[in-house]
């Protein structure tokens, strides 16, 4: 479990410097029209296009930039790799359970494993914020490996598919890893609150005494930002 | 990486398959692994086991899932196109994508149904996609049909009608359950309406976009919204391409079907990658190969390599009742890359898999023959067994009729009767089925035209050729097609056998094709085991210890338990002394749904063991249909004392040498309905065996003074389980204890391999030289395997026309047979020298030489034949039914003592009365009894002392092991010398009545119409009063030009019940008609 508060200033260069914007609206809306270009040759009929777009700006809703800062802390401090630009959404409320919000790769003691993680951004004052509850059942799906076979799977596709000769073994080795039960799993808090270590010492607690054997490695991590959270969109984007 | 992907010990992926597997470590494979079939021995065939509880599910799951993993890594760049090749990439050991998949289906279908919808629609498109990449399409069907309504989607989600799951799951829950049940439809296939149906559930889906898409995705945020679609649209392209699918399974187009699924798959893909679903993205890739694949199953691939005959067989394939749309991974390869139907392959070696489809194959085979050679070519079909010809010559009736194919069948007596001739002569059929003795008497006969306009010869069951008994005969049979039918073709059907190359070298040297597919396909896992009872007094438990075998099958820690008792009739004394006892008590505790075959190597035992089995199961269900048709019909024939007919009470059939054919046909045919669960039988039922069983109990698998041979082991073990049986089978062998000898035995014999076929000429040339030092070939003409060999050279010698051309070509007649290039030089030479000097005695007696061309003798046997008919001072009128068969019959006394003296090849008749007692005057009366149409019950009480099952087995034994093979045989061929000694032939106008003499004695009937009426499957007990009617309705019509058998099967199928009532016996006129529907395989 980490926490690591920093500066304002520090906040700026490192948002500056290390943090990769979202896709924005326009890139992803053209995604899809692609997608659904040729749907007609099913017999079927294209959705309105009309009716999908955005009516606001989504890539400066603060919880992608939240999503987009944790995966910074994890490339530099966990030594984790996020290789394959995201999936667009994974909220699919009929898939058997909904994806992780951070999907790539760890190290820890040489080897390399597969990392999946949770992002909750909140500008909530309650301490624990009410986000952690549901950090906390994300997090226990991950760790009981509940969903993430096929993600697992979708690495795999992207390994093979092009992909140099280092990130296949480095794909190799996460499998390996995590046939043996190791994997990484990560719950990130990102809070425009003091920094408290209340915030996840006991959701940690409790994580690691219902974590049976041959469960995954489980890291806690909360992120106190020097900027409030309805703005957390814009610094990110600023920052770019 | 040779070897990489060979099935581990028992079934079990070996670890060096895969880096994964190495990860995982053996004890967590194998515990999976004996987890996967423990299940599956429990769910299937002991149901009295341990629950689920004793494994560990977790575990299953865990390396059900790494070896997923292992087969989504090996789809690899080729974008999964089945295609992959055995990976090294990264210098690690990997298997074949195929065998990764085919474990992947074995772990994944063991593990439990899923309960969430899409988690169930998940397991479902990945258990498909394994097993068509896996090359296992039919354990897909099955999966889909044992799991039933557990494979519900809706069930699932605890909804019950479509419009209650859109409301709860909305559109995209309705597009994903209907696509998924049109999925289920198409991997079904029970009927072309499935297909039908699968393109009206999405034509559904069309009609009600409109309605129900725009509020469903309205209710959704902006980003939800945007993902939906996307993955809609993915679902959209997936629906559209089952529904193409079903379509081409059911019509054959659109042609141009793979590249359309390319298309709809890779937009598929592309929405589910855009609409950020991993899993369907995931599940678009693995399940688009599989699509491909089937599509390169369907018949209408085959169609589209062969023109017009083929097409329009294919259209009556998907047609037909039972359709066929897909082939099995073995008749596709050896069609596709055995190249089954290139012009250019003349002679072939077929080595399938038991319950590999061979006959299909047989049938595009002479299809496209026929269609090449054109009006006025034959093809023959061989089968080793009456019974046989009967299903094939029904099956081929039924499947080439449509296309205008003629089938006829011949009977395995080694005659040709008056119908025949009509048959022979008047060229009415383009199919023959018949056996191989039957066969090779017609080629060599010069009367009829066969060997001349015989276009394709098909061997079924070629591995018989290392047959002590028929080897020497089949092996005749091919040499003799060989030299004499130069526009005919070889097709050789078998099981595995390791040195079928060999085989496709002796029949075509030129260029040899030998088919090998799918050693390691089979329809189903297969279980085999030795079973033994522990206890005291009444008390026992059985157990089943899984044996490690020579071939491909799957064992598991042992043993298992397979039930209690403490009410069996027998103690733990005897269960244990006697295997027949242990065997019944199996019988009893195992689960019998699917048909269990128990055998014994005795008819005295497989009475004993049904009897035990009667004794300690309950009466079955009330019996109804066929069951109970064929209990009044046995009832008829052998008395309702005879203990079979209460046996099929508790559905026990019975099936040995001792029951007439007819009864054993219908035992066959309960069987295979699943009408009987139980059916007790010789170890001799492996050959000519035609119907699936889950399970086997072998009692013993003695064989005489041996064990039975390893390829009939294992053909019989192959019939444990076929691709519409449950997904595991399972083989018992009885043995004493758990750590006795007899245990060890069974572990040796089963781990022993299929011998390599050899030719019988071998051996018996190396037992003559070993205390000879020539070959006397006249001397040995009267043993069994010498005498066809002195006839095939009695035959080349009689095609040579001079002695000087026999001699200078009789080493390349030699050549011809499969065993003389095997041979040692000195056999060689000794051989040669032996035919040359034989030939040298058969100029001297040219009438012997080309009379045993058509009588089937040797030329010696003639000759005594000759002279024991002077001696009987015959006159061509004694050549009547009333001449030979009415009053004492001293005739007849007088022929079959000819044979019993001087015609060795139907010795069997020495056997006939009780204890081989050799009273001459007896036999022929029980000859003249079985023609005058009397009852077994009747003839057993007049000559086996009494009507009693022991008596009653013998009679029949007698009658149909002995009397009907070789009494018409031998009067056939002394007629046929009798003919030629009286210097008259036996062919002439008028005398096909006089032919028909020997089939009398065959069908045990005495008129001509009552023999054609049995050659046309009519019951013997109303065949003589049907005969009469049918030679009313001619009036004065001959009867062999104006019947053929289309004809009168017309003519039967319309005779009103009142023709067919019985002379006696309780059988109504409606029954006898059924009886005769099943035997003649005609449908009501």
């Amino acid at each position: 479990m980490h926490g690591i508060k920093v500066g304002s200033e520090g906040y700026g260069k490192y948002v500056s410097e290390r943090v990769e914007p979202r896709r924005t609206d326009t890139e992803g809306m053209q995604m899809v029209e692609q997608a659904l270009a040729e749907v007609e040759s099913s017999g079927l009929k294209a959705p309105a296009l009309e009716r999908l777009r955005a009516p606001a700006r989504l890539s400066a809703e603060p919880w992608r930039s939240g999503e987009a800062l944790a995966e910074r802390y994890l490339r530099d401090f966990e030594k984790a790799s996020f290789p394959y630009p995201r999936l667009r959404d994974e909220r699919n409320p009929y898939a058997s359970s909904a994806g992780p919000d951070l999907v790539g790769y760890a190290e820890d003691g040489g080897d390399t494993m597969f990392l999946f993680g949770e992002v909750k951004t909140t500008g909530s004052a309650t301490r624990p914020p009410e986000v952690v509850r549901d950090l906390r059942i994300q997090v226990e799906l991950l760790l009981s490996k509940r969903g993430t076979t096929h993600l697992v799977q979708y690495l795999i596709k992207k390994a093979e598919t092009g992909s140099a000769e280092h990130d296949k073994r480095r794909n190799d080795e996460a499998l390996k890893s995590y046939v043996t039960s190791k994997w990484m799993t990560a719950g990130v808090l990102i809070s425009d609150q003091k920094p408290d270590e209340r915030d996840l010492k006991a959701v940690f607690a409790r994580l690691e005494k219902g974590a049976g054997p041959g469960e995954g490695l489980l890291r806690l991590v909360a992120l106190y930002v020097p900027v409030p959270i309805s703005n957390l969109g814009k610094s990110v984007e600023r920052g770019a | 990486m040779e070897g990489a992907g060979e099935p581990g010990k028992g079934g079990m992926p070996p670890a060096a398959a895969h880096f994964l597997f190495e990860a995982l470590g053996d004890r967590r494979m194998s515990d999976a692994h004996n987890a996967a079939y423990g299940l599956k021995t429990g769910r299937l065939i002991f149901p009295s086991r341990a629950k689920e509880g004793r494994y560990d599910i977790g575990n299953l799951e865990h390396v059900a899932e790494a070896c997923e993993l292992a087969a989504v890594r090996q789809w690899g760049e080729a974008g999964g196109d089945g295609g992959a090749a055995p990976g090294t990439r990264r210098g690690e050991v990997e298997a074949p994508l195929e065998d990764l998949c085919r474990w992947c289906f074995g772990f994944l279908e063991a593990c439990p149904v899923p309960a969430h919808p899409a988690a169930k629609f998940s397991h479902v498109l990945r258990l498909f996609a394994y097993a068509y990449v896996g090359d296992r399409w039919e354990a897909m069907r099955r999966y889909v049909r044992e799991h039933g309504d557990r494979l519900e989607l809706r069930d699932g989600a605890g909804e019950g009608s479509h419009e209650e799951a859109a409301k709860r799951g909305g559109w995209e829950f309705t597009v994903m359950s209907e696509v998924y049940d049109a999925l289920l439809l198409l991997v079904r296939k029970d009927s072309a309406e499935d297909l039908r149906r699968c393109g009206k559930i999405i034509e559904g889906l069309r009609g009600r976009q409109e309605e129900l898409e725009p509020p469903y995705l309205e209710g959704l945020g902006p980003i939800p919204r945007a993902a939906a679609a996307c993955r809609l649209a993915a679902m959209y392209q997936f629906a559209r391409s089952v529904e193409m699918l079903a379509e081409f399974m059911l019509l054959g187009t659109p042609r141009d079907v793979e590249a359309r699924l390319d298309f709809h798959f890779d937009r598929s893909i592309e929405a589910s990658g855009v609409g950020g679903s991993a899993e369907l993205d995931v599940l678009m890739r693995i399940v688009k190969p599989a699509f491909k694949k089937m599509a390169r199953n369907s018949v209408w691939m085959l169609a589209r390599r062969a023109g017009g005959g083929l097409a329009r067989f294919v259209e009556s394939l998907v047609g037909s009742e039972r359709p066929t749309f897909e082939l099995l991974y073995p008749q596709r390869e050896t069609i596709l890359a055995g190249g089954l139907l290139d012009q250019a392959s003349n002679a072939m070696v077929i080595n399938l898999p038991t319950s590999g489809g061979k006959t299909l194959l047989a049938e595009f085979k002479i299809i496209q023959v026929a269609g090449q050679a054109g009006g006025g070519s034959t093809v023959a079909y061989t089968v080793p067994t009456r019974a046989l010809v009967n299903q094939i010559a029904a099956r081929l009736r039924r499947d080439l009729g449509p296309v205008g194919l003629r089938v006829e069948k011949m009977s395995g007596a080694v005659e040709i009767d008056g119908f025949e001739d009509g048959m022979l002569s008047g060229g009415t059929f383009d199919v023959l089925v018949t056996t191989p003795e039957k066969l090779l008497l017609l080629v060599r006969n010069p009367e009829y035209d066969l060997a001349k306009s015989l276009s394709l010869c098909i061997i079924d069951e070629a591995h018989n050729l290392g047959d002590e008994a028929g080897g020497m005969n089949l092996e005749m049979l091919i040499s003799t097609v060989k030299r004499d039918c130069p526009g005919s073709g070889l097709l050789l059907l078998t099981p595995f056998m390791p040195n079928s190359d060999e085989v496709a070298r002796w029949i075509d040297p030129q260029s040899p094709r030998s088919v090998t597919v799918g050693i390691n396909w089979r329809p189903n896992d297969r279980m085999v085991g030795a079973y033994y009872a522990e206890g005291r007094g009444r008390s026992m438990t059985t157990y089943f210890e899984p044996l490690a075998t020579s071939a491909d099958t799957i064992t598991i820690d042992g043993p298992i338990t397979v039930g209690r008792t403490d009410r069996f009739s027998k103690t733990a004394g005897e269960v244990k002394k006697a295997s027949y006892a242990l065997t019944s008590l199996l019988a009893t505790q195992i689960d019998k749904s699917q048909g269990l075959l128990v055998l014994s190597n005795t008819i005295d035992n497989v009475w004993r063991t049904a009897d035990l089995i009667y004794k300690n199961i309950d009466d079955g269900p009330s019996l109804g249909g066929l069951a109970g048709l064929t209990k009044k019909f046995v009832a008829s024939e052998l008395g309702a004392e005879f203990p079979l007919v209460r046996y099929l009470d508790r559905g026990i059939g019975v099936h040995h040498a001792g029951l007439p054919d007819d009864v054993r046909f219908l035992m066959e045919r309960l069987m295979e309905s699943g009408q009987i669960k139980v059916l007790v039988g010789t170890t001799t039922i492996a050959q000519g065996l035609n119907f699936p069983v889950s399970g086997i109990l072998v009692s013993s698998y003695a064989q005489g003074y041996g064990s039975m041979r390893h390829r009939d082991f294992w053909n019989l073990l192959g019939r444990a389980g076929r691709v519409d049986q449950p997904s595991l089978g399972v083989v018992g062998i009885a043995v004493d204890e758990a750590r006795g000898e007899k245990m060890g035995r069974a572990a040796m014999y089963v781990k022993e391999s299929t011998e390599m076929l050899a030719s019988r000429l071998v051996e018996m040339v190396e037992d003559v030289l070993s205390a000879h030092s020539k070959i006397d070939l006249a001397h040995l003409a009267g043993e069994p395997g010498w005498s066809s060999f002195v006839q095939y050279i009695a035959h080349m010698k009689n095609q040579s026309g001079s002695l000087g051309r026999f001699v200078s070509e009789s080493e390349v007649m030699l050549r011809e047979t499969f065993g003389y290039g095997k041979l040692e030089p000195r056999g060689q030479q000794a051989l040669l020298d032996a035919i040359r000097e034989y030939a040298g005695e058969l100029d001297k007696k040219p009438a012997a030489a080309r009379l045993s061309d058509l009588t089937g003798f040797s030329p010696e046997s003639v000759e005594r034949a000759a002279a024991a008919i002077r001696g009987i001072g015959m006159s061509s009128a004694d050549w009547s039914r009333d001449g030979l068969f009415r009053g004492a019959a001293p005739r007849l006394t007088g022929l079959m003592t000819a044979m019993l003296d001087g015609i060795p090849e139907v010795g069997e008749l020495s056997k006939v009365l009780p204890g081989g007692r050799r009273h001459v005057p007896s036999i022929a009366s029980v000859v003249a009894d079985w023609v005058g149409g009397k009852g077994i019950a009747d003839i057993s009480r007049s000559h086996f002392g009494g009507s009693d099952p022991a008596s009653m087995t013998a009679c029949v034994k007698a009658i149909y092991g002995r009397v009907i093979h070789s009494a018409t045989w031998g009067l056939a061929g002394l007629q046929r010398i009798h003919g030629d000694v009286d210097g008259r032939g036996a062919t002439g106008p008028g005398s096909r009545g006089a032919r028909n003499l020997p089939a009398m004695v065959y069908h045990g009937v005495d008129t001509d119409e009552a023999v054609l009426m049995r050659m046309n499957g009519v019951p013997r007990s109303v065949a003589r009063g049907v005969g009469s009617a049918y030679a009313e309705y001619l009036g004065g019509r001959d009867v062999y030009s104006a019947s053929s058998s289309g004809m009168v099967l017309k003519w039967l199928g319309d005779l009103p019940e009142s023709g067919w009532r019985p002379e006696s016996g309780e059988l109504t006129g409606k029954e006898c008609k059924n009886v005769w529907r099943e035997l003649a395989g005609v449908e009501g």
